[in-house]
């Protein structure tokens, strides 16, 4: 029998998950799919995993690893936070304007014409619509964003770190002599 | 003359990625690391905190960081998106009482393979009809699920590692290349002349000194 990915596959075991409420997954799954909490996610877990593989990059010396720990540790901090003030606000403003049945005037701004017929509130494809929409709409703003506040909150935070990050040696130090 | 015709916009953005996200992630994925790469080399450059011999590695980490994020997240995320997303259309991977059904067709024996589409075979059969919602919904939450958890060993795990390795190659080489001449022994002659090349190499600035961990006290 000749050796093909589809071979492995198909002798890979059929896997059963558990029941769950396909009301609870779909909602689950449109929150992570939200440029925000994904934003969230992304940010939450490199703040534990960047810093940690920085501070142990063996290829570097003591006082560049530190620094470059700091400057990550700064970098993801202000990055979330910024990507997220920047990303849910984008959101809520592209759905303000994308509700097929709404009746304010701008409430379909953002919804093509040809696509309005029989448009539901649940459709799959205008929730997509919604992330992309925002999704651009965020990035625009972050063409300013990432120089104006990213870049020189980043260099003060990562400047803070590094000072702490001295004060605590030179008081390591200050208790060996 | 031009005219802008924002709905043909918006049909086109609707028509282009709203039925497929990860291609929306990833162009702009790869615009938002390039930008957010170039601001941060300059928040390094002009932050005068940070010396030169360090910049030398946070420069080329940074320019590094962007380039294997994009190339990681083409590769891994958008293969491990597509492959969860196959696990559930050919039936591999599905939930408990949908697999209890499937045991009981006719497609028994066929479900699971790679060659098996759930969505041809399965979903336009009436006694599947109590099971599509259930369907849809586990295939969008195990899709979305396996494609957030691949963007996170791909751009926290995977990137910091790789584009550290890259940068402390670019790194050597920068400050071996600062520092070549600097152990050369001068001439009596090369002492004499002040204009001496060499003289002037042997007594610049040091960039970096070589094999700085084992020099520490």
């Amino acid at each position: 029998m000749p050796i093909s990915i589809n071979n492995f596959f198909n002798h890979l075991p059929n896997i059963s998950m558990g029941n769950g409420n396909p009301e609870t997954w779909n909602k689950v799954a449109d929150w992570i799919s939200r440029p925000a909490p994904n934003r969230l996610i992304m940010g939450g877990t490199a703040y534990l995993t960047q810093p940690y593989i920085d501070g142990h990059n063996k290829h570097v010396n003591e006082t560049t690893r530190d620094i470059s720990k700091d400057r990550t540790r700064a970098k993801v901090i202000i990055g979330t936070l910024a990507g997220i003030g920047v990303r849910q606000p984008s959101y809520n403003l592209v759905e303000a304007m994308t509700h097929p049945e709404g009746d304010k005037k701008y409430s379909k701004w953002l919804i093509p014409k040809h696509k309005l017929q029989g448009l539901k509130e649940d459709s799959v494809f205008l929730k997509g619509h919604r992330i992309v929409v925002s999704t651009l709409l965020a990035l625009g703003v972050m063409l300013f964003t990432n120089f104006a506040v990213d870049a020189p909150l980043t260099a003060i935070l990562t400047n803070k770190f590094i000072a702490r990050t001295k004060a605590k040696e030179q008081r390591k130090e200050g208790i060996h002599v | 003359m031009f005219k802008f015709n924002f709905d043909r916009y918006l049909e086109n953005i609707w028509n282009n990625y709203s039925k497929d996200l990860s291609k929306i992630l990833i162009h702009t994925g790869t615009i938002g690391w390039a930008l957010s790469s170039a601001a941060q080399i300059t928040a390094i450059l002009f932050n005068d905190k940070i010396s030169a011999k360090e910049k030398t590695f946070l420069i080329p980490q940074e320019t590094f960081d962007a380039l294997v994020n994009i190339g990681s997240f083409y590769l891994l995320t958008t293969g491990i998106k597509n492959f969860s997303k196959k696990l559930v259309t050919t039936g591999k991977v599905l939930p408990k009482s949908i697999k209890d059904f499937m045991d009981k067709s006719p497609f028994k024996t066929s479900y699971g393979k790679s060659n098996f589409d759930m969505e041809k075979e399965m979903k336009p059969l009436v006694s599947f009809e109590p099971y599509k919602k259930q369907y849809t919904a586990f295939k969008n939450i195990f899709t979305t699920g396996a494609t957030t958890a691949a963007s996170v060993l791909s751009c926290n795990v995977i990137t910091p590692i790789l584009r550290n390795e890259l940068a402390s190659i670019s790194h050597k080489t920068i400050v071996n290349r600062a520092n070549e001449g600097t152990s050369q022994i001068l001439t009596k002659k090369d002492i004499d002349n002040k204009d001496s090349k060499a003289l002037q190499l042997k007594y610049r600035p040091v960039l970096y000194p070589r094999h700085t961990d084992s020099m520490k006290v």
